[in-house]
């Protein structure tokens, strides 16, 4: 049990160093054209947004609650507003979680 | 290069924070499921991925398959491949031995915060493995930190510290979105992935709806310049 854990963590490892590092490695070493260029740009936002969003409106199991209950919304508000203004990860996570925190009273 | 060393550290401690209340929870989950602080510690070094390594210890407590779960990964991480693409365009002048370090620590947050970096600043080795062994070590310490004292921590919910992902790519959002254009292609994927989600995709959603997301980005772009 323990050893097939171990080969399991491993093999894990294994598979995400390869797709962290041969991209990476291969295209390193070509000129990508304009237009890959381009979309590649594109990545970050579009699996941030991707990422995201299914997190601020899932509620006890929910996929989607648009509603007072959601918390995870209401304290969404507060840090992207915070987001928008300061484009800084320490402000929107100090933001984000001290309200989450006084959403806990109501 | 001293000062490189400390912007990277400097950098990556809001990671820190955000890592440090999901690594405790993975760590204490992990503990409940049967894993030792040292298979836990191996795990955080090896995979260093919040959301790989939760499904895996979800997927091992319903009994999942080995390649079941080596398969659900590939997809789950599959934004790695598309993360370190991206980034082959800042390691132009690095040997491969240290593309090999660098590219180890990509995480969602890593990626963004070094791409930002980078917009104004020349990619720097030194900047850049500051800022992931940084992360990397906050993530392993505070797993195997939940995998020690496993259920004596406090309800998370107190301390708005279940919040710390979410309001995480926020930020990260904000970062990445540079222009209107971004900002579209970003609402559409985040639309796109709850579609797919709603309709069972919740393993591949992100990577499908990137795919679709910057595809689109793309023909809008070119389509807007003529």
């Amino acid at each position: 049990m323990e050893s097939k854990l171990i080969v399991l963590i491993l093999a894990l490892g294994a598979i995400n160093f390869s797709m962290r590092f041969f991209p990476a490695l291969i295209l390193n070493k070509l000129d990508l054209p304009e237009v890959v260029r381009d979309w590649l740009s594109f990545v970050p936002v579009a699996t941030i947004a991707a990422l995201v969003l299914p997190m601020l409106l899932e509620w006890n199991g929910e996929i989607v609650n648009i509603s007072l209950e959601n918390k995870n919304l209401l304290a969404g508000i507060p840090a992207i507003i915070s987001a928008g203004i300061t484009k800084s990860l320490g402000i929107t996570l100090a933001t984000g979680m001290i309200a989450m925190a006084l959403l806990q009273f109501i | 290069m001293k000062e490189k060393i400390i912007l990277g550290m400097k950098k990556s401690l809001p990671i820190c924070i955000g890592y440090f209340p999901l690594g405790l929870a993975f760590g204490v989950i992990a503990q409940n499921y049967g894993m030792n602080p040292f298979e836990v510690g191996l795990m955080s070094i090896l995979l260093f991925s919040g959301s790989g390594q939760f499904i895996t210890v979800a997927m091992m407590t319903i009994g999942a398959s080995f390649l079941t779960i080596l398969i659900t990964i590939l997809l789950v991480n599959s934004r790695y491949m598309l993360f370190s693409a991206a980034l082959s365009l800042h390691l132009k002048k690095f040997p491969s031995w240290l593309v090999g370090i660098i590219t180890a620590g990509i995480t969602d947050e890593t990626f963004v915060v070094a791409t930002t970096h980078f917009k104004e600043n020349k990619p720097e080795a030194s900047f850049w493995l500051a800022l992931n062994v940084t992360s990397h070590l906050s993530w392993i310490c505070s797993t195997i930190l939940g995998a020690f004292v496993g259920n004596f921590i406090p309800n998370m919910e107190t301390f708005g510290l279940n919040f710390a992902l979410p309001a995480m790519f926020i930020a990260l959002f904000f970062m990445t979105a540079e222009n209107k254009l971004m900002v579209s292609t970003g609402i559409f994927a985040g639309i796109f992935s709850m579609f797919l989600i709603n309709f069972g995709f919740t393993d591949s959603n992100i990577l499908l709806a990137t795919l679709v997301a910057a595809t689109l980005g793309v023909v809008l772009k070119r389509w807007k310049a003529n």
